[in-house]
């Protein structure tokens, strides 16, 4: 057998034993080529998506765009009518919370329903315009687009459309005199006060998953975190807010877990630690 | 004279492929099955100041390695595969990219206390519930440690109390991993019917066991330590959960302080543990409320809240999110021996 002869027959064993390895090892590894990366280069938690966001990613091959984006963004309530008017109801009771904090006359009230009205305009034009430009799409690279395009308006949906960068707020803080806004501030103060304190109990109970605390560690942690700065909006990512807070204290939590617990959580200080550029996108910190 | 003809470059590209795949498949389940380990600077410190440890004390004691061990990897051949391959890899890639920091080595032996392998009741699941249990297993294995190291923490057992916790958590887990997958691969699968089947409560079953093997297996003072830790655990939990629930009606309703109060204790009152299941939702901004008492917190609203509150998502939510919380941080299992090595335990003649 001449050399090329032998080249062939091992060239010809080389793909038997890559079609007789290949298919059942990739059958019975749990990871893809992307995950052995990720793992031996672990790289930042990706934190733009959350997994439920990932889910409806995955299905959106399955529909129709255009019948869709109304379900993404306004899944909450049915309907574009109906989020509408839960909108406006929110315009109205936030007015409401201000006239008892503050004492609002009618032209101040006017100024606010319309301020409110348009924060709705400016969101539903959003909307409008991706419903134009996508209409009749089925690629499958557009689906994604749309995807990419409708999520921040979800999350704007989530977290309210009246909060830190609002019309309805700048105005409000024009409109008001000096004494009015004081008391609506302290107002203010006082309700993120309390939505901070559920948060950091909720985040507290969900590191106990990782590693359960003693009564007295839980309320010293609960302690230590309360005393961190509220975030500078509450949205539906404020708990990782939270556990950025957590990362950032850990020497002072070392003084009350001990190694081991300490050593259960780190893949959660670690993940909290990576969350700062998310969060100040997402508004939460300057 | 022509000795040797190169091969046509699709034929080489393929051979080449289908190697390349199966190195990285290989490399993969190396990595999966915690054959190795990705170790920061940090880690690879502690790791160093352990080995030389117990190479001191190896040297002091004369121990080698179990034979069970060698024969368990003797009879493991698809592992070794997998195991040599990743080993080849990961010295290519922390010789390729030695300013990471991170260095990628064998693990060492590692013995899960949820291993279903040998379990008869493993065999008889269907591919899709079997591969869900792979795949929750390490969270499980690490929740399952995780509770095993605080009772002994507060009970300060003794090892042959602790060995009793131990299979007593073990079978319970077991038997929560393995209820999870059914129900997961049912859904997966697509459910139709009126109730969708119910997930177990990993938690408060192993708490429930272990808390139980504790009264069993341990002195009544140690039973009490127990007792009253879990008690704090779950009262601050339904706090939490009661907190959580009132902040979200307050987002929606714009409630003044004194209503916040009120709403606090009349769901106080009204509490119900199903709550509970709300809880992943209500975090990640969904306002999907459990079931409420509408009529007692409805007093409590003005008109338009009131109006605005009977417009919001409330329903029973059968999934309870996963038990290690909403962070979804993947514990890559635990390095070392079992956890019984890791403690100290109580001398059996002097713990009560």
């Amino acid at each position: 057998m001449n050399l090329r002869q032998r080249f062939r027959v091992i060239q010809l064993g080389m793909l038997l034993a890559g079609l007789v390895i290949t298919p059942p090892v990739l059958a019975q590894s749990h990871l893809d080529i992307n995950q052995v990366a990720a793992n031996i280069f672990p790289q930042p938690p990706e934190v733009e998506e959350p997994p439920a966001n990932q889910l409806h990613q995955r299905r959106v091959a399955r529909f129709n765009i255009e019948q869709n984006i109304d379900a993404w963004v306004f899944n909450r309530f049915g309907n574009e009518g109906k989020a509408r008017e839960h909108l406006e109801n929110q315009i109205r009771l936030s007015m409401d919370a201000l006239d008892r904090e503050c004492g609002l006359s009618e032209e101040q009230s006017q100024k606010l329903w319309l301020a409110g009205q348009g924060d709705m305009a400016r969101f539903f034009h959003e909307v409008d315009e991706i419903r134009r430009e996508f209409r009749g799409q089925q690629d499958q690279n557009k689906i994604n687009q749309v995807w990419q395009r409708l999520q921040p308006l979800q999350m704007k949906m989530q977290s309210g459309l009246f909060g830190r960068d609002s019309i309805f707020r700048k105005v409000a803080e024009t409109t008001l005199n000096e004494e009015q806004t004081r008391q609506q501030r302290e107002d203010q103060a006082r309700r993120a006060e309390f939505a901070y304190r559920a948060s950091v109990k909720i985040v507290v109970a969900q590191i106990e998953s990782s590693s359960p605390l003693r009564a007295r560690q839980r309320e010293q942690l609960v302690e230590l975190l309360e005393q961190t700065r509220p975030p500078k909006m509450f949205g539906p990512q404020v708990h990782y807010y939270v556990l950025w807070q957590f990362s950032k204290s850990q020497d002072q939590i070392a003084k009350f877990l001990d190694e081991a617990q300490l050593e259960a959580l780190r893949p959660m200080i670690n993940q909290g630690g990576a969350m700062q550029q998310f969060l100040k996108q997402g508004g939460y910190l300057d | 004279m022509r000795i040797f003809t190169p091969p046509t470059w699709p034929k080489q590209a393929l051979v080449l492929a289908m190697l390349f795949t199966a190195t990285f498949a290989l490399a993969g389940r190396a990595v999966g099955q915690d054959l190795f380990i990705v170790e920061e600077p940090v880690q690879q410190e502690a790791r160093a100041a352990d080995e030389a440890d117990e190479a001191q004390e190896e040297e002091a004691t004369g121990e080698d390695i179990p034979q069970e061990v060698i024969e368990d990897a003797a009879k493991a051949p698809e592992a070794n595969l997998a195991r040599a391959v990743g080993e080849a890899v990961a010295n290519v890639l922390n010789l390729l990219a030695p300013r990471r920091s991170v260095r990628v080595i064998p693990a060492a032996r590692a013995e899960p206390v949820l291993d279903l392998a040998d379990d008869e009741d493993f065999d008889e699941l269907d591919d899709q519930t079997k591969q869900l249990i792979k795949q929750f297993q390490p969270q499980y294995e690490h929740i399952c440690r995780e509770e095993l190291r605080f009772v002994h923490a507060v009970c300060h057992l003794k090892r042959s109390q602790f060995q009793k916790l131990e299979e007593a958590a073990r079978l319970t887990m077991r038997q929560a991993l393995i209820g999870t997958a059914e129900v997961q691969a049912q859904m997966q699968r697509g459910w139709n019917g009126p109730q969708p089947p119910k997930y177990p409560d990993v938690r408060k079953w192993l708490e429930d066991a272990l808390l139980s093997a504790v009264k069993r297996e341990c002195s009544a003072d140690q039973a009490a330590l127990y007792e009253d830790e879990l008690q704090a655990r779950r009262d601050f939990r339904r706090e939490a959960c009661i907190e959580l629930i009132a902040a979200s009606l307050d987002r929606e309703l714009v409630m003044t302080p004194r209503q916040r109060e009120q709403i606090l204790e009349v769901l106080g009152e009204a509490w119900r543990k199903d709550w509970q299941q709300s809880t992943h939702l209500l975090i990640s901004g969904n306002n999907y409320f459990p079931v409420l008492p509408d009529g007692k917190i409805q007093k409590l609203l003005n008109a338009r809240q009131s109006s605005h509150f009977n417009g919001l998502q409330k329903g029973a939510n059968h999934f309870a999110g996963h038990p290690w919380g909403i962070f979804g941080v993947p514990h890559q299992g635990h390095r070392g021996g079992p956890l019984e090595e890791e403690l100290e335990f109580a001398p059996e003649e002097d713990a009560p």
